[in-house]
């Protein structure tokens, strides 16, 4: 996959084929530069590979036309960023209810679904605040909240824990893991964090836009 | 809920928000403000023209008004009498016998428009009764026959009351009629150029100057102005062989005045609109910017671009519904008190008069123009929020985060 850099070509990804399995806890990692954010934004269809094809659920998402994509991420793909990006003027609740109000949730099932979610995270006393009232950890786990409202196929965090502290980033990565084997929820992550590579079930490692090994553990 | 977020947006930079509120607000009231000032100062302007002298509607002989022959009287002013005696719509009328004269005194000499009048009959169209220096609307005067002229033409031609002047015209038969009148009083109206070429008499004395048995005019005030035209028209039926005309007609200025004040309500509204355009733009553009990460964000998780395309264009119309009540708000209190109390022109008074208008302004804007401003702002906030909305819709989700992380 080859993407502009103002006047200049790069080549992010090359040759990449790589199947993720229904529940694994997938990290994928790589020194800065080679392609890991890359690649998960080629999964979660927010960028379209100039070759090749990405199947989920046996549906070729290159192929879907802007708006089905959407939809489909709304559907089958959660999302977790480096920075959190709730939106601010949500409660925590309110940002964990978002997606399913977008999927037109009944309201009974909405509250249901945020209350149980926001326990998971740790967060059932904190759902009345807005981001700017949490610190960064909880932030985070309101994401993590936020990206299994959907009930979606996967999960992709780009560097979830690159923000956080060592007791956060701790805290974050076994709720991540509980939910991984509780509502097994596909986690697939990109990080450098030695901690986060340790609690991986599988470790994909890139270089230079290049799959270089595959490892169960 | 996409309300809801659209809401609580706004308040993310409330001096920004406010200022635009406020901005918003100002600009309607400052455009009401002008427009009802021009609005009041053009119906005074009428309304002191029509109760002054012109009245609602006229009929006079198809010549008169071209030739103004002594003897083109109106030849069915029994008829047309009759029927608007009967008429319901009418409040008042008064008959008139005009003669073009050349009015002479020991001080000068001038033009003059003779109007013969019966008092009784003016006061129920016209408001001279009340404009005279003394009061005497012809109740008292002795052997010579009364005038009243203008405080122009009384210093013009030195006539003080109690002066005698000469004025002579041509009779029914075509014949030079001369005639002595005694001024009693002297009238002053708003309007300078009407004053300088009208006097009055009594309609019986210049009736038997100019040897004449019929009428030149008939005045008829209506109890409601907007009934002018259908009434006129029904005149025009009822007597095609007569010059019926309505104050527009007779007075064309005011018309033009009148449509020339519609001209510069659309013109203020365009400006008020273009303000309000801009304002909300260039407060959704920053606002689209300064939110780019988020906007990416919201369409990565799954939003799609319908939802995010309503929900600038919410953030448009909240921006309008606070700012243009505001505005709205402020301009109906300001208006209604100046309604009441009048805009004091005092100063510029001369100038007024000789346009016909008096020097306190009394503003005013048609309710209705309230309902149109409003339906025209959020019209306006929304069409200006399309631009916004589309550049937000353009946005690229992973090339924003990307950027943002």
């Amino acid at each position: 996959m080859t993407y502009q850099s103002g006047d200049i070509k790069v080549q992010a990804l090359q040759n990449i084929d790589l199947t993720i399995n229904p529940c694994e806890f997938t990290a994928i990692v790589g020194p800065s530069g080679s392609g890991k954010t890359t690649l998960l934004n080629i999964i979660g269809g927010l960028d379209s590979p100039t070759k090749g094809s990405v199947k989920i659920n046996d549906t070729d998402i290159t192929q879907l036309p802007e708006n089905e994509l959407i939809d489909f991420r709304l559907h089958h793909i959660g999302f977790i960023f480096q920075s959190y990006n709730l939106i601010p003027v949500l409660t925590a609740k309110e940002n964990v209810e978002f997606l399913m109000l977008l999927q037109n949730r009944e309201e009974e099932f909405r509250n249901e679904r945020t209350l149980k979610l926001l326990k998971a995270v740790g967060l059932e006393d904190q759902i009345h605040k807005r981001p700017n009232e949490m610190s960064g950890g909880q932030q985070q786990r309101v994401a993590v909240a936020r990206a299994l409202a959907s009930k979606p196929s996967f999960i992709l965090a780009d560097e979830p824990t690159a923000n956080l502290d060592s007791k956060s980033s701790e805290n974050l990565l076994s709720i991540m893991q509980k939910l991984n084997k509780n509502e097994k929820t596909t986690f697939i992550f990109s990080t450098h964090d030695q901690r986060v590579i340790d609690k991986a079930n599988r470790i994909v490692t890139i270089e230079d836009g290049k799959i270089i090994s595959d490892t169960s553990q | 809920m996409i309300i809801k977020i659209a809401f609580k947006n706004i308040w993310r930079n409330s001096l920004r928000s406010w200022t635009v509120i406020i901005a918003i607000s100002l600009g309607i009231f400052g455009g009401l403000a002008v427009i009802s000032t021009a609005t009041g100062l053009s119906k005074m302007r009428q309304n002191n023209a029509i109760e002054t002298y012109i009245s609602h509607i006229q009929i006079h002989d198809t010549n008169f008004l071209q030739y103004a022959r002594t003897n083109d009287t109106i030849n069915q002013k029994t008829d047309i009498l009759s029927f608007l005696n009967l008429s319901q719509l009418v409040s008042g009328i008064s008959t008139r016998i005009k003669a073009e004269s050349f009015i002479q005194s020991a001080g000068g000499t001038s033009g003059v428009i003779l109007n013969g009048i019966k008092p009784d009959q003016e006061k129920s169209v016209t408001r001279i009764y009340q404009k005279l220096e003394k009061g005497n609307y012809f109740q008292d005067y002795k052997r010579k026959p009364p005038i009243i002229l203008s405080q122009i033409l009384s210093t013009k031609l030195n006539a003080k009351i109690n002066t005698t002047v000469q004025c002579s015209f041509v009779n029914s038969k075509g014949e030079p009629a001369v005639c002595l009148f005694k001024v009693i009083d002297i009238f002053q109206t708003n309007n300078s150029m009407y004053d300088e070429v009208n006097a009055f008499v009594k309609a019986e004395d210049l009736k038997s100057y100019a040897q004449l048995s019929g009428i030149h005019e008939i005045a008829i005030k209506l109890e409601n102005e907007s009934n002018v035209e259908s009434f006129r028209k029904k005149l025009i039926e009822n007597f095609p062989n007569h010059q019926i005309d309505s104050w527009r007609g007779i007075a064309p200025e005011l018309g033009y005045a009148d449509k020339m004040m519609n001209l510069i309500l659309i013109i203020f509204l365009i400006i008020i609109m273009l303000a309000l355009a801009f304002g909300i733009i260039n407060t959704m553009l920053m606002a689209v910017l300064e939110r780019k990460k988020e906007l990416g964000m919201l369409l990565s998780i799954g939003m799609n671009k319908r939802k995010v395309f309503g929900m600038i264009i919410w953030e448009s119309i909240f921006l309008a519904l606070l700012s243009g009540p505001l505005g709205l708000v402020c301009s109906y209190v300001t208006i209604s008190i100046f309604a009441k109390k009048g805009i004091d022109l005092s100063f510029a008074a001369s100038g007024l008069k000789s346009v016909g208008i008096e020097s306190t302004i009394y503003p005013f804007v048609e309710n209705s123009f309230y309902y149109i401003i409003s339906i025209l702002v959020i019209l306006t906030a929304i069409l200006s929020s399309i631009y916004p909305a589309i550049k937000a819709l353009k946005l690229n989700p992973s090339e924003t985060l990307r950027t943002a992380n």
